[in-house]
């Protein structure tokens, strides 16, 4: 897999994930598979949000959702929140 | 007596050619498959597509049956695409049963590009493919647009997509989110 892109995780993001995904293996896979296709395309994987998140970037996952920032200085891809669409 | 409505829309000749399409390149990267399990792999990428590309894969209909989602469509894409020396039935010895007849490649044949969708089902079929079959089916029922269809009905995986797109345009006007996210770039 070619990453392209430093991951950075905030702490919020790992919490997010770890109480959405706790004990589904399937659902974990798929999480993790969409984050490491972010970090190789961070723009072409995801979509800028606009509205009251403008400047977020978001990447869908069921109904789910990936919440980050890219850092084209340091070429990084910053992972904030992992949100239910349910939960809005 | 009621009759119940036909899961199955027609299709224009170009989708049906998709659906050809999609089903080869699937059968290409899953190997020898069953039609139970190309089925079921077929369902997912559609669904999967539309939660992360917002976009059907395929015209593709689907139905609720009891066993999973089930697509005449792509059962006739298959029998086409044999027709055309693409895809190859064979029997062979199966992991639950003595035998099945397992679908593959053909060893001449040519499996029509996609190049927009080749890295997506890449990444399908990566997930997919060591799943045994009851975890797939699982994997395939418990998705929305298979929950909340009627059974033997069709899923209705065009309204599947408007949800999302709407779900997708609250979370941007959320000031939930929002509060969420500057929480996290603060921490």
């Amino acid at each position: 897999m070619h990453v392209t892109y430093r991951e950075i995780r905030k702490g919020t993001f790992d919490r997010d994930v770890r109480s959405a995904a706790s004990g589904d293996a399937i659902f974990s896979g798929r999480i993790q598979r969409r984050v490491q296709k972010v970090l190789e395309n961070p723009r072409h994987h995801g979509y800028h949000a606009g509205g009251r998140i403008r400047c977020t970037w978001v990447a869908g996952v069921g109904n789910w959702a990936v919440l980050y920032d890219i850092d084209e200085t340091n070429r990084a891809v910053v992972l904030l929140r992992f949100v239910s669409l349910d939960d809005v | 007596m009621r009759f119940r409505e036909s899961p199955w829309r027609s299709l224009s000749e170009s989708a049906a050619r998709r659906i050809q399409a999609v089903s080869a390149n699937l059968v290409a990267r899953l190997e020898y498959v069953t039609d139970w399990r190309l089925q079921k792999s077929y369902y997912l990428a559609e669904v999967w597509s539309i939660e992360e590309k917002f976009e059907r894969l395929s015209a593709a209909d689907f139905a609720s049956w009891s066993h999973g989602p089930w697509s005449l469509p792509v059962r006739e894409a298959e029998e086409a695409l044999e027709v055309q020396g693409v895809l190859v039935r064979t029997r062979g010895q199966a992991r639950r049963r003595p035998e099945a007849e397992f679908l593959h490649i053909g060893a001449s044949a040519t499996v029509p590009r996609i190049p927009d969708d080749a890295e997506f089902l890449d990444e399908v079929t990566r997930q997919i493919k060591f799943l045994d079959g009851v975890t797939l089916t699982q994997v395939a029922k418990a998705t929305l647009p298979y929950k909340e269809a009627r059974p033997r009905q069709r899923i209705d995986l065009d309204g599947y997509l408007d949800l999302l797109r709407r779900k997708h345009a609250r979370l941007q006007a959320s000031a939930k989110v929002a509060a969420l996210v500057e929480e996290a770039r603060a921490e």
